[in-house]
């Protein structure tokens, strides 16, 4: 299936203008019986992939015999064969789209539309079997967020192509590998504005002087690394035995001598006119392909004054050393003690629960201060780590009252379409181009609000029992009477429709869901059972199970529309939209 | 929002008001008016994300300190010539001018319409430059954080759970009977705001694409599946379930006030605020009439300001943007008759630092903002700084330090809008640590 699958992304791509219908399904496979293995099959493959299909369950349960460290394993040594550069660059791009031409010399700067890259996202998700990968590089792009809705990224599509790739490659790679491919990448510079950025300028008898950008300087201590307070091994606040408050990381000074290491970085391959493209901030113009390079340095912008952050010193020099005093910042940031508990929550956040035990968290950061052979920041062990936990395994924490996370819309959005075998449309695509406005998820890849991603990692729903016990669900803060409205306004046609169809002067679907292996379990009721194993993992109470039941005997039409309205209350239900 | 149900509103009590030298302090203030019966009044809080450049939106404009900006930020290009920009009011020997994008805004300041405050930011007490070190606890901590100066500037500490105009919700909730306190805050950016947070009530949240509907029929099957909080052991699908109660119990109401047709026309293509400004004008229209709200606080926003690079392309587009906004809003409330009785006011994490980085700048700390509206005053509130890095207003890093608290702004805010003394005095204990007298910020 995954061979046919492929073979058939190609040619929609290669003739976009013909449609093709949707691959067969498995449809006497769609369901798996259930069982006890079954459903923690269901919900462990919740936390690691895009959402489990039949396949996927009897993979891991009959031909790895439940071996969830098996499965991790075959994930980890998956041949990486997705890329976001190549699968967008055979998108076309039109000037309206976002092909950005240069107005000085008129040189086309980016093949590649920003809004694309947030549209390969979906091919990726729900076609690659690399499934794995795929969730972690999703989770890490929450932490090492770019955005192409900001302004920065506009003519920078290219760029953010490779930063996505960068992610996806370095999913299971070490940690400071990590940080450093994102650093070089064009993307963030542009994004947190360190690209071009120049040494301070004096002050002179006139002038006040400048000084370096300090956007990056902070962010990544705070966003990327570190984080804004001391932690204990365990994630938790360390207080200042005097004041009892808890210790900051970094202050201003440390942003600032951080900020001259940030200095005399740009693309490869620069035009001519260097000294025009660090004078304003901007190529002069552009060529395709040094975006897809990572940044280098131009030691002439570098600062050479004395730098201090967060307790190291590199002394003033006359020969600048950018690459040098890079590498002296990244690894000051990647031996910090607060790196493990501080990447290692918020991954088991992404993945597994909004409110992991300390003792969970000690687990995991362990890991990353020490893989087991002594290395430190080995992200395929982190990942493993949150995922074989007894905290995240257990049968008990279903039931635990503060157990679990929201599902995401990308994560609800992703896991229908790979349920039900969805393909892309004509175009190559499923339809889901962030500027079209009919288009009502309320979240979309690589399009974040700002550097702090869709929602605060601290976020508490007001006046809640987790507010009360001072417990987070970040994904509540996008979860609001507005968007449960909006979501639901465009999930129930296509529900009804079993796809997305659009009308307008070329109709069609821009992807088809497949209910073959469904419908005939409607009438008995049956397929509810399967609903709950395949979406809840078993958990489905007695009450929603009859509510559904109850809502598809009184809804009219024949099988299809009867099953469009379960699942309308299955997604929108509070026990779908959380993962337990 | 007061509600009868077991639901999870009531999680603490009103705190008792004491009698305080704070007392004296607010009820000092000219203009400030009771709630009294019939009369309607509203707050639009447009928080501008990022940091806005302030120096670049109200610019100094008198000889000497248009000199040191220009000093300062012409060597990059991020000067404005001083015959692009709009004069607007003096101070003190101090002039501003607004940026030539802001050309309503500047209108509406000419007409008096539009009351600037100066220098504003967060404050644990006066702070002199000498004064000043990194981490002293005379200085607020965490200053140049985006997500802790969100905080800070929305509830008053980087690490309260309250926001002050959830906070001012509270005392407001109850004068608005038991129809329209479900809608005394309401977000109108998708989602849940901490400025609107409060202790007793909940934010209703609408969006630029207009109010939510309830889709599933009361009493159904459907309903059923999405509500009964209480019965959820779960906390997360407790929380979920709320927000499908709150749709269930409210949006009906707040949507048979509303006209099925809107006559306000629509909002300038490509605007974001003031799509956001539309859907709060249309309930603010019926607020009164249909719902029997006398009190409400909106919150809507845009942006993002934060111009570490670029500025000069961004920086316009975002005030040309927020320009419009502002005007088109004030076309709305004119033709509603409502343009005295409802104020927008902005805010943002910080200001930005007076020298650029090469072509951009960086977070700051005391920033300008706008208060805007018919019962606004029209003039300059605070003190503007004297434009020099090394002048007792500005740090060697360039931030300006604020001469005006965020407690005083807010809680003159507060008293317009006719909240009590004593609750103003327990919402923002520490406005009174400032020597001037309470800031005035309307007519």
């Amino acid at each position: 299936m995954r061979k046919r699958r492929a073979i058939t992304l190609l040619l929609a791509l290669l003739s976009a203008s013909t449609f093709f219908p949707p691959t067969v399904g498995d449809a006497s496979a769609q369901t798996v019986i259930d069982s006890a293995e079954a459903r923690r099959a269901y919900r462990f493959l919740a936390e690691a992939t895009f959402g489990a299909r039949a396949v996927d369950v009897r993979h891991l349960a009959t031909d790895l015999k439940s071996d969830y460290q098996a499965w991790i394993n075959e994930q980890t040594a998956h041949a990486t064969r997705f890329s976001y550069v190549e699968t967008a660059k055979k998108f076309p791009c039109s000037v309206a789209a976002g092909q950005k031409i240069s107005a000085a010399v008129g040189k086309i700067i980016t093949s590649i539309c920003p809004s694309d890259v947030s549209q390969v996202f979906w091919l990726g998700a729900v076609l690659d079997s690399a499934q794995l990968r795929q969730r972690v590089a999703f989770a890490l792009s929450q932490i090492f967020v770019i955005s192409v809705e900001d302004g920065a990224l506009t003519n920078w599509g290219n760029a953010s192509a490779a930063y996505a790739d960068v992610l996806y490659r370095d999913a299971f790679a070490n940690f400071r590998t990590l940080l450093e491919d994102v650093t070089r990448s064009d993307a963030m510079g542009k994004f947190l504005s360190y690209l071009y950025n120049t040494k301070g300028a004096a002050a002179t008898a006139s002038t006040p002087g400048t000084v370096p950008d300090q956007n990056f300087a902070r962010e990544v201590m705070q966003l990327f690394t570190i984080g804004l307070v001391q932690l204990d091994s365990s994630g938790r606040p360390v207080l200042d035995t005097a004041t009892g408050k808890p210790i900051p990381t970094y202050s201003q000074n440390d942003v600032v001598g951080a900020s001259n290491v940030m200095t005399g970085f740009g693309p490869r391959d620069l035009p001519t006119n260097i000294a025009y493209d660090f004078k304003y901030g901007a190529p002069l113009y552009g060529r395709e392909d040094y975006q897809f390079s990572p940044i280098v340095a131009y030691p002439q912008y570098h600062a050479t004054i004395e730098k201090r952050f967060l307790g190291v010193t590199i002394p003033a020099s006359s020969i600048p050393n950018p690459d040098g005093d890079l590498k002296v910042f990244l690894d000051t940031l990647f031996h910090h003690s607060n790196v493990g508990p501080f990447i290692g929550k918020q991954l088991i956040q992404r993945l597994v629960t909004s409110n992991p035990s300390p003792a969970y968290v000690h687990r995991v950061a362990a890991v990353f201060v020490n893989n087991g052979a002594g290395v430190r920041g080995d992200l395929a062990a982190v990942v493993r780590a949150v995922l074989v936990d007894p905290e995240a395994r257990s049968d008990a924490s279903v039931a635990a009252p503060t157990f679990g996370k929201i599902r995401e819309p990308i994560l609800r959005m992703s896991q229908l379409l790979r349920v039900f075998n969805a393909n892309p449309g004509a175009d190559g695509t499923f339809g889901f181009n962030p500027y079209d406005s009919t288009l009502q998820l309320g979240q979309y890849p690589f399009l974040a609000g700002s550097v702090f991603n869709f929602y605060y990692p601290d976020f508490t729903p007001p006046l809640s029992a987790l507010a009360s016990k001072h417990l987070v669900s970040p994904e509540m803060q996008i979860t609001t009477t507005e968007t449960v409205y909006r979501l639901d306004q465009f999930l129930t046609p296509i529900f009804a429709q079993a796809g997305w169809y659009v009308g307008g002067t070329t109709p069609g679907y821009l992807f088809t869901l497949d209910y073959r292996g469904w419908l005939p379990l409607v009438a008995s009721g049956v397929v509810v059972d399967d609903l709950n194993l395949v979406f809840l993992s078993g958990q489905m109470s007695s009450r929603l199970r009859s509510d559904i039941l109850a809502e598809t005997a009184a809804t009219t039409g024949g099988e299809q529309a009867k099953f469009a309205r379960a699942l309308r209350v299955l997604f929108a239900s509070p026990e779908y939209i959380v993962q337990k | 929002m007061v509600s009868a149900s077991s639901r999870r509103r009531f999680l603490g009590g009103a705190a008792a008001a004491a009698a305080t030298p704070l007392a004296s302090y607010f009820s000092a203030m000219a203009g400030a008016s009771a709630q009294s019966a019939g009369d309607y009044k509203a707050l639009v809080c447009i928080y501008l994300s990022g940091g806005n450049d302030h120096i670049n939106t109200i610019v100094p404009f008198d000889a000497e300190n248009y000199k040191s900006y220009y000093a300062a930020r012409g060597g990059v290009g991020l000067a404005y010539a001083q015959s692009a920009l709009l004069p607007g009011p003096a101070k003190n020997g101090y002039q501003i001018a607004f940026n030539p994008n802001l050309p309503n805004i500047a209108a509406l300041s000419a007409a008096s319409e539009a009351t600037i405050v100066a220098n504003v930011g967060p404050l644990i007490g006066r702070i002199a430059k000498s004064a000043y070190a990194p981490n002293s606890p005379l200085v607020p901590p965490l200053l140049a954080s985006h997500i802790d100066q969100q905080r800070t500037w929305q509830s008053l500490g980087h690490a309260n759970p309250d926001g002050w105009g959830g906070l001012l919700g509270d005392t407001l909730a109850a004068g608005n009977g038991s129809a329209g306190a479900p809608f005394t805050t309401i977000s109108g950016n998708g989602q849940t705001i901490l400025f609107l947070t409060g202790t007793r009530s909940a934010q209703y949240v609408v969006s630029a694409q207009g109010t939510p509907h309830a889709f599933f029929n009361q009493n159904s099957h459907f309903e059923d599946a999405l509500t009964q909080a209480a019965t959820r052991a779960n906390m997360l699908e407790q929380a979920v379930s709320h927000v499908y109660e709150d749709l269930r119990d409210y949006a009906v109401e707040l949507n048979k006030a509303l006209p099925w047709v809107s006559t306000f026309p629509g909002p300038p293509a490509g605007n974001s605020l003031a799509a956001q400004l539309l859907t709060i004008a249309r309930i603010v229209k019926v607020a009164r009439s249909a719902l029997g709200v006398r009190r409400q606080i909106f919150y809507v926003n845009f942006g993002s300001f934060d111009t570490h690079d670029g500025q000069s392309i961004r920086h316009p587009k975002l005030l040309a943007q927020l320009d419009g906004a502002v005007a088109y809003f004030h076309k709305l409330m004119t033709a509603a008759n409502l343009w005295n009785n409802v104020t927008l006011f902005t805010m943002s994490e910080f200001g930005r630092q007076l020298l650029p980085n090469n072509d951009g700048t960086d977070h700051g700390w005391g920033s300008h903002h706008f208060v805007i509206g018919g019962a606004a005053n029209g003039r300059i509130a605070g003190e503007l700084p004297m434009i020099d890095i090394n002048g007792p207003n500005f740090l060697q890093n360039g931030w300006m330090i604020p001469t005006t608290s965020i407690e005083q702004y807010g809680s003159a805010l507060g008293a317009w809008l006719g909240v009590g003394s004593a609750d103003l005095a327990r919402i923002f204990p520490n406005a009174i640590a400032y020597s001037e007298a309470p800031l005035r910020l309307f007519k």
